[in-house]
């Protein structure tokens, strides 16, 4: 059909165009002769009929013969356990920034297949995020190292092995010349190996390397007195949560739990109760965090410390004591926009009638005099801003903010 | 002008008619039958690379199938066992037979013995042993007198219908847990009834083979 039919006496149309100019009908859908095209000599008729005899011939009668040869390779020395075809399941942790995911790993007749959370692991509780779900391919990565290299050649273990003792044995010494370049894992095992080498070889520099390392929040912990630490939160007694460029529910440390605790406080129930948490997300970019916020507001990177040092002044005029020295963070005289002060003002007064059940968390893109402010402030005396939380075991715990527990990193 | 076709072939396509039907009709009944699990599974019966017996070790030496065999009751396959499992005894029993030395150089190298599989469901049906053993059911109701076997035959047809078969009435086919892998025992000679065994962990009610798709073709 090319020209526009008429039906109940009244023209179809098919097409704005066909509409506006009738007689020149719709546009045609396959090109001219579409239907006896022919490639190599075969028409489309032609080919439909093959196929269609070739796919009967392969269906009708391949399911009447016997199946090809399939074989069984058992174990030679099958692990104990293990059932043939069976999955099995292993615990493990995968560090991303200095805090470890609970994960289980499936495996099938010793092939891993899916990484999922593991529900008894506190960081997990059954949840995984992005880094997690990809490890699996990593597992099959063929650039992935599956023995010692020696200068970028092919070596074993035991290779590498005697080639580190023979290194360590020449250094009688105190280790000078000595380096270790390690990835960054912040289990007490690994951390009491390099404390024992740190002691035998005193002049060995050890370096750790980490490509999602939170060094600026680190050293926001150092500003406030908490030497190589990382906060822990604690979402699930907080009522209210300030986010400064944190994308603490999607691309951030921990985001697993934390998701989980804030969404713990977004219950229905909680609405009932009173208990539902509000959240402010300050930030310069898109993130899950700023979607799931009650009030969101974007700024350029840098007027998030800004905001921070405002909202610091804020809080100190409201009554809070700031310690001595936190409005020097930051440097330059204060000077911010309209929008800035109003929502500063806001979140101030949010934030002073929480004592104890607020929490601020700054995003590891921010330089680490906010992360300075955002413990310094109010946090240190008058415990408005991070909800307290009984110390769990770790060395400096005593010296960190309430509310966030400090874990050494490395 | 001569005619091209004698008289005769006028009756030619009431015999054509006649006929045609009948050929088809009869290759559709040989492929049906020649070419059913029946005719093309049954007796199905491969070279294996060791000249293993089942008729020596289960049937004269009264090996349990669940010696080698041994995760048959926990998992959904039977597993053909690992070569540690032959070599616990044949490290000592005929170390230099040379029927044996495909066995020795596995446990040696630490590679596989390459088995060829006899009983094989296609990827489509989905079997489990261990549901129909905790059920009651033996290995001689699937795999035949095993233990009269020197090479391993399917003595079944394993299609649907022989499964459907069973799923449909399986109280026939039950026995007491303790029988499940004695291949002699048989349900008339013994005079047992499934439905009337008080010892029976799982009630012959309480077991509900699946007739519907999705049971096996999940
Ligand atoms: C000494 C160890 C051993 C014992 C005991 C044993 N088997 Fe086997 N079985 C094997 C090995 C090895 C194979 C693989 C080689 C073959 O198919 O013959 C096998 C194969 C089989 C197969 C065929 C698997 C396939 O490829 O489909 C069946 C069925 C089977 N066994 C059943 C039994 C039963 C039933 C018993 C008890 C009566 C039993 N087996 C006892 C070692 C054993
Ligand atoms: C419980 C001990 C035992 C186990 C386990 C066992 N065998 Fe045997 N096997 C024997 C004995 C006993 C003989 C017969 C010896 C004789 O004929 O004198 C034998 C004979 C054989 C023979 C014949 C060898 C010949 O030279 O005639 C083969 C082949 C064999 N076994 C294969 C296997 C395989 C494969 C396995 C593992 C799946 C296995 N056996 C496990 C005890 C065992
Ligand atoms: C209800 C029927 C049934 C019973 C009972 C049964 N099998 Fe099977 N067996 C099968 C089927 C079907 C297969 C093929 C499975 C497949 O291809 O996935 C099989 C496969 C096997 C295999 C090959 C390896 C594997 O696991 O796929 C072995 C070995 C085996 N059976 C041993 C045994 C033994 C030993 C017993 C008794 C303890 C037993 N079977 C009981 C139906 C049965
Ligand atoms: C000799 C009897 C018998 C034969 C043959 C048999 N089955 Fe069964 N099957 C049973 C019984 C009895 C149950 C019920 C188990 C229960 O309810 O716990 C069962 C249960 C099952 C189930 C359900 C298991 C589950 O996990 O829910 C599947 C699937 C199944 N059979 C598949 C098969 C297939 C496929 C075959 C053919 C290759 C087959 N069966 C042959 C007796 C049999
Ligand atoms: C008790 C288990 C069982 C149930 C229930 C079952 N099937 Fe099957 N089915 C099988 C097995 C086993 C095969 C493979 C048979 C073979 O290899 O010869 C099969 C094969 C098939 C095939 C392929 C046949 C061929 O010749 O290739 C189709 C189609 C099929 N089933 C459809 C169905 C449909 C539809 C249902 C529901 C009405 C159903 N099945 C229920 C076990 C089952």
């Amino acid at each position: 059909m090319t020209k526009g039919s008429v039906k109940n006496g009244q023209p179809q149309w098919r097409s704005l165009s066909s509409r506006t100019n009738p007689d020149q009908g719709s546009v045609r859908e396959f090109p001219e002769g579409a239907e006896n095209l022919e490639l190599d000599g075969v028409s489309r008729r032609q080919f439909l009929a093959i196929m269609g005899a070739s796919t009967a011939l392969a269906g009708g009668l391949t399911g009447c013969v016997r199946k090809e040869v399939e074989h069984i390779l058992p174990y030679s020395r099958r692990p104990e356990d293990q059932a043939d075809g069976e999955a099995r399941f292993f615990a493990t942790n995968l560090y991303v920034g200095g805090v470890a995911l609970g994960l289980l790993v499936k495996s099938q007749d010793g092939r891993p297949s899916k990484v999922e959370g593991n529900k008894e692991h506190p960081s997990s509780g059954g949840g995984t995020n992005v880094f997690a779900q990809a490890t699996v391919l990593d597992l099959y990565d063929p650039d992935r190292s599956r023995t010692a290299l020696k200068a970028g050649a092919e070596s074993t273990l035991e290779e590498a092995l005697a080639a580190v003792d023979a290194a360590l044995v020449g250094h009688k010494d105190a280790g000078q010349g000595l380096a270790i370049v390690i990835d960054s894992k912040p289990s007490p095992s690994n951390r009491a190996l390099l404390a024992s080498i740190a002691k035998r070889y005193a002049a060995a520099q050890i370096y750790t390397h980490d490509n999602a390392d939170q060094a600026n929040t680190r050293e926001g912990m150092a500003l406030v007195g908490v030497a190589s630490s990382h906060p822990v939160y604690d979402l699930s007694v907080a009522d209210v949560v300030v986010s400064l460029d944190a994308d603490f529910m999607g691309t951030g440390v921990d985001a697993v739990r934390l998701t989980r605790q804030f969404a713990g406080r977004r219950k229905p129930e909680a609405a009932k109760a009173g208990e539902i948490n509000r959240l402010y997300a300050i930030e310069p970019a898109f993130t899950v965090t700023g979607a799931t916020a009650d009030n969101r507001l974007q700024v350029a990177a840098s007027q998030v410390g800004t905001f921070a040092r405002l909202l610091a002044s804020k809080l100190a005029a409201s009554g809070v004591t700031l310690p001595a020295g936190a409005e020097a963070l930051g440097g330059a005289a204060l000077q911010a926009d309209e929008t800035l002060t109003k929502w500063a003002d806001a979140v101030a007064k949010d934030l002073a009638g929480k004592r104890g059940k607020a929490v601020i968390i700054v995003g590891e893109r921010q330089p680490a005099w906010v992360h300075g402010l955002a413990h310094r402030g109010p946090t240190r005396s008058p415990r408005i801003w991070l909800p307290s939380v009984a110390s769990r075991s770790s060395s400096s715990a005593s010296a960190s903010p309430p509310g966030c527990m400090a874990l050494p990193t490395s | 002008m001569a005619q091209i076709f004698p008289r005769w072939s006028n009756r030619l396509p009431l015999a054509i008619a006649a006929v045609v039907p009948l050929l088809v009709a009869s290759l559709g009944g040989a492929l049906w039958y020649w070419g059913s699990p029946k005719f093309t599974d049954v007796g199905y019966r491969p070279e294996q690379p060791v000249p293993f017996s089942h008729k020596l070790h289960a049937g004269e030496m009264g090996m349990d199938c669940r010696y080698c065999h041994n995760t048959v009751e926990k998992a959904a396959m039977a597993a053909v066992p690992p070569t540690s499992t032959c070599m616990n005894c044949h490290a000592n029993v005929l170390p230099e037979s040379a029927k044996l030395a495909r066995i020795r150089e596995s446990a040696k190298n630490d590679v596989p013995v390459k088995w060829v599989r006899v009983h094989m469901l296609p990827d489509y049906a989905y079997f489990n042993h261990s549901v129909h053993l905790s059920a009651g059911v033996g290995c001689s109701s699937c795999h035949g007198r095993i233990d009269q076997m020197p090479v391993v035959a399917q003595a079944k047809p394993l299609s649907m219908g022989w499964c459907l078969e069973c799923h449909r009435a399986p109280e026939a086919n039950l026995r007491p847990a303790s029988e499940i892998t004695n291949m002699a025992w048989d349900s008339t000679t013994a005079n047992y009834r499934a439905d009337e065994d008080p010892k029976r962990l799982r009630k012959v009610k309480d077991l509900h083979p699946p007739e519907h798709c999705s049971g096996c073709h999940r």
